[in-house]
């Protein structure tokens, strides 16, 4: 059975949902045959490596695999690999093309030290190869390779977009969803088309018929909600009722260090739970727990001497 | 690609006319030939390597460090000390000028072994300019060594100065973009003129009416001191590329509170750095979570602190050999 990420990876640049901005840049590229160095940057599942693929196809036409390097971060990160593949593939005259691409997917996990190699590396190479950097943060990439590159923001993709794909293959997959289940797998997938495919074949092949509580079921993601509600009870003074709803948590397979993840995110985010006074105490406070699970300590005692600690915030 | 203007002296451009052009030059013709170009990206440093090279017709090498294949530190150490003076020696065949040699960079060299800079100093044949981008040479570990190395700073050139760039490229290629267009990649590029030249780049490939997509830039540290002490750190950029940045930012933190906090905030504040202090030495073994508290802390933990002084801050920078002295 074919993967379905594959299946609907669009083939064109007209068949990219949404990024009609970064879309067009990239268009305008193609038809000078002008590319630069660049930075796709983007949360992840919203089209930077397809993107990257599809400039390389139209550009390249049938030989573009020959003119088109991909290094991704499950390849051997090490500074000397890097160096080894790119000079090898670099060396080489393009094919029936003025340069060849690199792209390096991932390439906020580089290390410091092989992005302060790969400026070197870019300007040596300039003149037969181009680079492009798909990443999840920009910020990860040092100054004076962003000032290098042209680059190109994919945005998360709007609920629109997110129900015209999940139509899409829903159409072709004969499957039928409610709108709960749309929702539900908007929520999910966070906007991320490559999960959100993922998690819809392996529920087809439970049934045809999908509901918003199997998308739920099936995602395995920490509720918000129930956390938000221990936050706000510990907050109140209620402890037994804050350790009784975060055990229910736990229980359900939760492990410590993604609840306390979570916990910061709703602490920064939500001022109706943690006022903006308290927060960076309250932030202090989880970050010594943090730190002492790591250090060895029980974490569900250390966890519940954070929610004792929340009881004792004034209002 | 856009045509770029040649590397020439007259063409360096900087905030006030001449000054660093000027320094370099003089100090180059009064003999010296170990250099420290210390600077942002994007501020020129490779460039006016480039242009005195040229000038003084001598061959400019550039030297990535990075790029060495790396074993462990002691032969490391050795590998880069002896490229640079291999470098350093060899002659072209038929060109008997002597070189310069741009090493990239500084920082590598201190994080291998500090004491290359000794042992680079017998070198006459060749002028050597280290480029080093965070200021690691005015930190304790290195200043020893760099006795006899003349620090050359660069600053990042203001909008104006971009502005006549940018012009410059643009006559250079004869394309016309609209003046607003203009403006706004310069100030979109926040002093770095690589990032002008990619920028024009852009524009002149996808057409007049991009939009610019801002970049991040490295040289925040005082804007974050700032936004720590104004209490408004909104809109700037808390992320740290690595531990060590969050270290020396801490660093200038501890150096600058007292000068903005007393009584019961003073001690809130350093128990605030103390505690990121001790989450920055568990992130050394790979305990990345930790940075968010870190980031969190030291933003927005100090700056909400009353009882702030509206004392006048230097930005002298701290004494770091005091930060670095271990108890043992």
């Amino acid at each position: 059975m074919a993967l379905w990420i594959e299946k609907y990876r669009p083939k064109n640049f007209d068949e990219v949902i949404g990024q009609r901005e970064s879309v067009d840049k990239l268009k305008a590229m193609l038809k000078k045959g002008d590319i630069q160095h660049m930075i796709l940057s983007g949360p992840p599942g919203v089209g930077k490596t397809t993107c990257a693929v599809v400039l390389a196809v139209s550009l390249f036409g049938d030989k573009w695999t020959q003119n088109f390097m991909e290094l991704n971060a499950s390849d051997d990160r090490k500074l000397s690999v890097i160096q080894g593949k790119v000079k090898e593939f670099a060396r080489s005259r393009p094919i029936d093309a003025p340069f060849k691409i690199i792209l390096l997917d991932e390439g906020d996990s580089l290390t410091q030290e092989a992005q302060q190699a790969l400026r070197r590396m870019m300007e040596e190479y300039s003149s037969t190869c181009r680079f492009v950097f798909s990443v999840n943060y920009q910020s990860n990439i040092i100054e004076p390779l962003q000032s290098r590159c042209a680059i190109l923001r994919f945005q998360p993709l709007s609920k629109e977009d997110v129900f015209k794909f999940i139509d899409w293959i829903a159409d072709s997959e004969e499957l039928t969803l409610d709108n709960s289940a749309k929702d539900a797998l908007e929520y999910v997938s966070k906007g991320d088309l490559r999960a959100l495919t993922n998690l819809l074949q392996s529920l087809s092949n439970v049934s045809k018929r999908i509901t918003g509580e199997m998308v739920y079921e099936n995602a395995g993601t920490i509720d918000k909600g129930k956390i938000k509600s221990g936050l706000d009870a510990a907050v109140k003074g209620d402890y037994i009722k804050a350790r009784k709803i975060f055990e229910e948590l736990i229980g359900t397979g939760v492990n410590m260090k993604e609840l306390l993840s979570e916990i910061f995110d709703v602490v920064i985010s939500d001022e109706d739970v943690i006022d903006r006074r308290v927060r960076s105490y309250v932030v202090e406070k989880l970050a010594e727990t943090d730190y002492r699970i790591i250090e060895g300590a029980t974490p569900y005692i250390q966890f519940q001497a954070f929610l004792a600690f929340l009881s004792t915030l004034k209002h | 690609m856009l045509k770029l203007p040649e590397e020439r002296l007259d063409g360096f451009l900087e905030n006030y006319p001449g000054k660093i052009r000027g320094e370099v030059v003089a100090l180059v013709q009064k003999g010296e030939n170990k250099f420290v170009f210390e600077g942002p990206a994007g501020s020129g440093k490779s460039f006016l390597a480039k242009a005195f090279a040229e000038s003084f017709g001598m061959h400019l090498e550039t030297i990535n460090l990075y790029l060495l294949d790396s074993v462990d530190d002691s032969t490391q150490s050795d590998q880069i000390y002896n490229t640079i003076m291999n470098e350093a020696r060899s002659k072209t065949l038929f060109d008997s000028s002597s070189k310069v040699l741009f090493v990239e960079d500084l920082d590598k060299v201190l994080s291998v072994d500090a004491k290359i800079l000794n042992k680079l100093r017998q070198i006459n044949s060749a002028i050597i300019i280290f480029e080093s981008r965070n200021g690691e040479s005015f930190r304790s570990k290195g200043r020893s060594h760099l006795s006899g190395y003349k620090i050359i700073r660069f600053y990042r050139p203001n909008d104006r100065v971009l502005k006549a760039f940018a012009y410059r490229i643009l006559a250079l290629n004869k394309i016309n973009l609209p003046e607003i267009l203009v403006d706004k990649i310069v100030k979109n590029a926040r002093g770095n003129m690589s990032s002008v030249i990619s920028d024009l780049n852009t524009a002149v490939t996808t057409g007049k009416d991009m939009t610019i997509v801002p970049r991040d830039s490295e040289d925040t540290l005082f804007e974050r001191l700032d936004s720590v002490f104004t209490g408004n750190t909104g809109g700037i950029n808390t992320h740290f590329p690595s531990d060590s940045e969050a270290k020396a930012f801490e660093i200038w933190l501890a150096d600058k509170i007292p000068s903005v906090f007393s009584g019961q905030s003073l001690h809130a504040a350093f128990d605030r750095v103390a505690m990121s202090d001790i989450l920055l030495g568990k992130i050394k073994k790979q305990n990345w979570v930790l940075l968010k508290y870190i980031q969190e802390v030291l933003f927005d933990g100090i700056s909400s602190l009353p009882e702030k002084k509206s004392a006048k801050l230097t930005y002298y920078a701290p004494n770091w050999n005091v930060y670095y002295r271990s108890f043992q």
